[in-house]
């Protein structure tokens, strides 16, 4: 396994709490961004959200683009690939979400992501984002709030990761 | 490892289908339909400019429907307040215009002509009579003119529509704009999306400055010319606002339209000085404090192809593409510069 393949800590899914629910309500619920909003708040989320398809094999955004939001997936598989190598960095199932971080910034995306079955993805974008604050800044501020946590989160799970390869590096000489 | 190259399956061919056949279809009505693409084009700026006002009411707890029917109302208010109030009072400046005594004018014609042909017989050359010459060419256009007033009927029945046309996309321009991008191919969705975020972030800002700006200079003119006691204050300012959304050419426009008025109405040349200092002056205000204040951003254009886009704009739609030429160019430019300067940082090429 690569280093790339092993310091996942990223791109993971270690929020996912496998929804396996039916309605797009039920899966925006599971997702961390959207926790503690009530169901008025969801369905206006729901309604600013860009329902896409994707082919198997079918690129969804590539390492180095700019990002312009985050990607729920609603049915199928996705991979995250690091460029030029196409090391898979993680495979991506129902209820898992990605791309979040440009969501806050347009930072260029950090890995590629690829649908590697027939996917059925929810847009969540950046322009949708910062309408919803100017239109509802409660519901923006909550979001956001969300969004940070995550973020941080990420943070700390690619910290440790790190901590665990310099160990093993140092155990390994 | 799976190859990552794109595939297209069935659907999507009848998605692309749908987009390429829209936009021909578009482009049918433009040819068409002139008339009702600017109504077109002029409700959806006028919805965009509104937007925000509908925001702030949804911020406040209103749904889109009842924000947008509001502001509407708001909007509708304004508008036939504004008729009560200046269609009397430009049915009274026409009326008054129409029974002008012109002798004085006709008068200071015929010394300008005197003298021209003074110098013409000094030179050796035929001369020439101004007014006669004049009148010839009025004789001339005006039947052409005449036969433009089954446009301008049908011009007014597309107005008729126009309330409709603003109030829809008012309240359902979000939806439409998801819409259409649906209809994007996964590609180029994301370039589209981050595109159309980037030139409403430019032109937003730009164009509702305009019109903060139009209506400022419009205030003022009207102000200036009421004190200067000018005749026809008020539809000769309202055009110099209006005419203040096209650069370089709209106040000096705005000005010497006021001077002829005042000229061919037997006021005194001083009063005209006054008018072009009082101009003068309300565009260093323009520009020195309303401009910074309104527009954080200007998009700049070169005068060339504002003087352009005006004349294509006034062939093309008429008085409404007068008024929308220079928008109009401004949404093309961010659009062409945006598109650009945003595509050299995507790869589009597959695998």
């Amino acid at each position: 396994m690569s280093e790339v393949t092993r310091m996942s800590g990223f791109w993971s899914n270690i929020f996912s709490r496998n929804p396996k629910k039916e309605s797009t309500l039920d899966l925006l619920e599971t997702i961390p961004v959207f926790e503690e909003l009530n169901s008025r708040e969801l369905r206006a989320v729901e309604r600013i959200l860009y329902r896409r398809t994707f082919s198997p094999g079918e690129i969804i955004f590539r390492q180095g683009d700019p990002g312009v939001g985050m990607y729920i997936l609603g049915e199928g598989e996705v991979e995250i690939r690091s460029e030029p190598d196409q090391t898979v960095l993680t495979t991506l199932g129902v209820g898992s979400f990605f791309g979040e971080v440009s969501l806050l910034n347009e930072v260029p995306r950090s890995a590629t992501a690829a649908a590697s079955t027939e996917c059925v993805l929810w847009g969540f974008f950046r322009p949708e984002l910062m309408d919803l604050i100017e239109r509802w800044p409660k519901l923006g501020v909550k979001i956001l709030l969300h969004l940070a946590q995550i973020a941080g989160k990420r943070l700390v799970a690619v910290d440790v990761e790190l901590r665990d390869m310099r160990t093993r590096d140092s155990e390994g000489r | 490892m799976r190859s990552i190259e794109s595939t297209s399956s069935a659907p999507r061919w009848g998605i692309r289908v749908i987009g390429v056949g829209s936009a021909a279809l578009i482009l049918i009505l433009a040819v068409l339909l002139p008339g009702l693409v600017a109504l077109l084009i002029l409700g959806a700026l006028i919805a965009y400019l509104l937007d925000p006002t509908v925001q702030r009411l949804e911020r406040r707890g209103f749904n889109r429907t009842a924000a947008a029917s509001m502001v509407f109302a708001g909007l509708s208010l304004l508008v036939i307040s504004a008729l009560i109030v200046l269609v009397p009072a430009a049915v009274t400046q026409f009326e008054e215009l129409l029974s002008m005594d012109v002798s004085r004018a006709t008068a200071t014609f015929e010394s300008v002509n005197l003298r021209i042909n003074g110098w013409i017989g000094k030179l050796g050359l035929e001369e020439v009579d101004l007014l006669e010459s004049l009148l010839s060419y009025l004789g001339e256009r005006i039947p052409s003119m005449i036969a433009v007033l089954p446009d301008a009927l049908s011009f007014i029945g597309n107005l008729a529509l126009f309330p409709f046309i603003v109030f829809f996309l008012l309240k359902d321009g979000r939806m439409l704009k998801k819409t259409m991008l649906l209809l994007i191919p996964n590609h180029y969705f994301e370039f589209t999306l981050g595109l159309l975020f980037k030139m409403d972030v430019q032109l937003g800002n730009y164009l509702r400055g305009q019109l903060v700006e139009a209506f400022v200079v419009g205030v003022l003119s009207i102000a200036a010319l009421w004190i200067l006691d000018v005749p026809y204050f008020l539809p000769v300012g309202i055009f110099a606002g209006a005419a203040n959304v096209v650069p370089y050419l709209g106040p000096s426009t705005g000005a010497i339209t006021a001077v002829i008025v005042v000229l061919v109405s037997g006021g005194s040349p001083a009063t005209a000085v006054l008018i072009v200092v009082l101009f003068i002056l309300i565009q260093l205000l323009d520009n020195g404090i309303v401009q910074p204040l309104v527009i954080s951003r200007k998009i700049k254009m070169h005068p060339l192809l504002i003087v352009v886009s005006v004349v294509a704009g006034g062939q093309l739609f008429g008085f409404l593409g007068l008024l929308l030429a220079v928008p109009v160019m401004a949404i093309l430019k961010v659009f062409v510069v945006e598109s650009i300067r945003y595509s050299r940082r995507y790869r589009f090429q597959p695998g």
